[in-house]
């Protein structure tokens, strides 16, 4: 089976997997907490009832009023301070629902909102997680140098360590402040945090929503946006540096595979061209021969224009007709000048691109030399590979793009 | 500027002026509506307050009574059903909140579990996503050769079109069923199958959560969990089409610049010194043994690329001694995965090294090149 096709069918698997065993567990830690409370508020509820003599019409009406109440207990939600909380909890996903549209003009726009809104926060929290992670990259390079290390290069363990111990202050320092500034214990105040970073964003408990601070209270109110969105950050960051990777991997699989076909369908093809024959003719030969045998590492490729099989083949059948070129070439430079090419690379890059101009005079000279390396072929196995990876166009040194998310 | 900073810099204003611009008009669409309703409730309030003789101190004990029971309203929260909902509703970071864990020992799990879950559901999302978007392209060309058009292939506005049409589809398919079963009104149901794939999740509307359904309706239930996770998934794989492809450009960025660099620093420097020699030590026998091992030099510092390049210009050269000088110019065929031996010298190894098996690695030489796509 296709390995995209083994690889999700097991992280659906595996989802459904840690699903079942969540739902397990949970059910154990809070289903007796659930029922001892149920039963609690249950008494209390009776309890009132009596003393009140409410029947259970009366404690429905009562009920409705109060849940209704609630979110204007908390303060004003839709000033623009409440507003912008609420588009914050919008775009960013969090969505903690303490407070939520009522009318239904409110609703649309909401859904609209969104739609715009959180692919654009998406790229935007991916794109600054980058630079951050760029910048600390640099900034552990230049720390490495300075105190003396003998490998100043930053590993992916150092990154990741580095991400991981920033995730972890993040949520602390939001930990104190809020325990501070709610009221909560700290371990609270830490759970609100996680769950507010991670965008789940349950609202069972929020902040800003003691003592009508959104209306009283504007250095808490921005400190708390700028924390949510920090915050959101350093996790994008994280997730930049540890997941992004993972989200593609089917897509480059895809990609890799489609490129092998074509490359495949082209060895077809170009059959007759891909033989490289290194026949000692001059002289200087001997050290040409073995230049071309064993310098370009692969004998055993010489005769793989007929069975090459994956792209790999293909590849190091370029790169042993580049060597044995340039071991052609280290002979001839003992006797002239190598002459770069005058003119102008453009030229050279159309006939790289078009491939046909090899096939005549300048190729020619290589016959004559007895390494026939067509240049035929570096052309369909580096055109065939997706032109964003590389371009035979010298100038514009983009060479192969390859993805990572570091 | 690096065009990086710029991007980067760019989204970081929209992001923040869109935020202005929204809460500009949610306060406009909502205060009014707010201030009205507060003041009916509160009158309410004091009605029912007077009505009843309750003290301020015993409606302060109602009122607490009443929030905590209201979980409890809607059913028994954390039985099985109930906890596959809430675990739902963690691993997707929707998390309506129509049910929080209450103990501690529940919220530390909690945490744990979303560290692990969330990163696997996105994976596992996007992973799915991108099979049905190849699925469906192979699907679409078939119709395509079926419908005898000229052009078989499927453009990328054909993806946008079905990915988004199914996306619709979905979001109605939803709002029809919820509406029956929840018995709100469709455009309700809608805006509650929005919030929920989006994985926003307010939680004004919730599912499951009346006439415990979670515990009575197993049917129902598991069609909801099967909603709201293929949902997911439509969603997810409209965003692998479109989105996905940006969250990786500053790092696509960072790696051509960095390529750049080496390529232009390595070739460079051995090219230079290579015509250098060359004008030197024409006939000398030092220089040209220096040529030799400056030759060799050249070879392993840069390995194939140079050597392409060297071939590249030499093979022009075949046909005539002696004559033109002219520059090397950086031409690098860089096949980096193929020589490890490469990047050596070359003044970003970490990240190519450091990247993860999974993206590429050098021990596998079939994984060229790869670029990132989602198509």
């Amino acid at each position: 089976m296709k390995r995209q096709n083994v690889r999700t069918l097991s992280l659906i698997i595996c989802t459904f997997t840690y699903l079942l065993v969540g739902a397990a567990v949970f059910d154990a830690l809070e289903s007796k907490k659930e029922k001892t409370q149920k039963k609690k508020v249950y008494d209390r509820k009776q309890e009132l009832m009596n003393t009140y003599n409410l029947s259970q019409f009366n404690f429905d009406e009562l009920e409705r009023v109060v849940l209704q109440l609630k979110p204007h207990k908390a303060g004003v939600q839709w000033k623009f301070a409440g507003s912008f909380y609420f588009a914050i909890t919008v775009i960013t996903t969090i969505g903690y629902g303490h407070a939520a549209p009522s009318t239904d003009g409110g609703k649309v726009f909401c859904m609209l909102y969104a739609l715009l809104g959180i692919p654009l926060t998406l790229v935007m929290f991916q794109s600054l997680g980058e630079r951050i992670n760029t910048l600390v990259r640099y900034l552990l390079h230049r720390l490495k140098k300075c105190l003396g290390m003998r490998r100043t290069e930053v590993s992916m363990v150092n990154m990741v360590a580095i991400g991981f111990i920033s995730c972890m202050s993040t949520l602390c320092i939001g930990a104190l402040s809020f325990s501070f500034f709610e009221g909560w214990s700290f371990f609270h105040a830490y759970y609100y945090c996680f769950i507010t970073l991670t965008t789940i964003g349950f609202g069972d408990y929020v902040a800003l929503q003691k003592d009508h601070a959104l209306q009283t209270n504007p250095k808490y109110v921005a400190f708390c946006f700028i924390y949510i969105l920090t915050g959101l950050t350093v996790i994008g960051a994280f997730l930049n540096l540890v997941v992004l990777r993972f989200m593609t991997m089917n897509s480059e699989d895809e990609k890799r595979d489609a490129e092998q076909r074509a490359l495949l369908s082209r060895n077809g093809q170009a059959g007759g061209h891909n033989q490289m024959r290194c026949t000692p003719d001059l002289p200087s030969s001997s050290s040409a021969a073995s230049g071309c045998g064993g310098g370009s590492g692969n004998s055993g490729v010489g005769g793989a224009g007929r069975g090459l099989r994956n792209v790999y083949a293909e590849v190091l059948h370029f790169q042993s007709m580049c060597s044995c070129l340039w071991y052609k070439s280290r002979e001839k430079l003992q006797y002239s000048i190598p002459m770069i090419i005058p003119r102008d690379l453009s030229t050279s890059d159309t006939y790289m691109e078009q491939g046909e101009a090899f096939s005549s005079d300048p190729l020619h000279p290589l016959h004559s030399n007895g390494c026939i390396c067509s240049m035929h072929h570096p052309h369909s196995a580096i055109s065939s590979v997706s032109t964003g990876l590389h371009s035979l166009t010298p100038y514009r040194l983009r060479h192969s793009k390859r993805r990572s998310s570091i | 500027m690096k065009r990086q900073n710029v991007r980067t810099l760019s989204l970081i204003i929209c992001t923040f002026t869109y935020l202005l611009v929204g809460a500009a008009v949610f306060d406009a669409l909502e205060s009014d509506f707010e201030m009205r309703e507060k003041e009916q409730l509160e009158a309410e309030e004091k009605r029912l307050q007077g009505k009843y003789n309750i003290s301020e101190d015993d409606y302060r004990k109602l009122e607490t009574i009443i929030m905590e029971a209201e979980p409890h309203r809607a059913g028994v929260q954390w039985k099985f059903a109930g906890s596959f909902y809430f675990a739902i509703t963690v691993i997707t970071t929707i998390g309506y909140g129509h049910a929080a864990p209450g103990t501690d020992a529940g919220k530390a799990f909690c945490m744990f579990y979303a560290v692990l879950g969330i990163p696997l559901t996105l994976v596992m999302f996007q992973s799915l996503g991108e099979r049905m978007n190849t699925f469906v392209k192979s699907l679409l060309k078939r119709i395509k050769k079926c419908c005898g058009m000229r052009i078989t292939d499927v453009s990328m506005e054909n993806m946008v079109t079905v990915g988004f049409f199914s996306c619709i589809g979905t979001l109605c398919i939803g709002a029809a069923a919820f509406s029956h079963y929840e018995d709100w009104s469709f455009f309700q149901s809608y805006y509650y199958c929005f919030i929920t794939l989006t994985t926003i999740g307010f939680g004004d509307f919730v599912a499951l959560q009346k006439n415990r359904a979670l515990q009575r309706r197993p049917l129902y239930v598991a069609f909801s969990f099967m909603y709201i996770l293929v949902g997911l998934t439509v969603i997810g794989a409209f965003l692998n089409l479109v989105v996905l492809r940006f969250l990786t450009m500053n790092s696509e960025d960072e790696r051509r610049d960095a390529e750049e660099r080496a390529s232009l620093a390595g070739n460079r420097n051995s090219m230079i010194i290579h015509i250098q020699e060359e004008t030197l030590g024409r006939g000398g026998g030092a220089g040209r043994r220096r040529r030799e091992t400056q030759g060799q030099f050249c070879a392993e510092v840069n390995d194939v690329p140079s050597v392409c390049s060297c071939m590249n210009y030499h093979s022009h050269e075949f046909g005539s001694c002696g004559g033109e000088m002219g520059y090397f110019h950086s031409v690098s065929y860089r096949i980096e995965e193929i020589s490890p031996s490469t990047l050596k010298n070359s003044f970003f190894p970490s990240p190519i090294s450091s990247v993860s098996p999974g993206l590429h690695s050098f021990t596998d030489n079939r994984r060229l090149m790869k670029r990132r796509k989602s198509i």
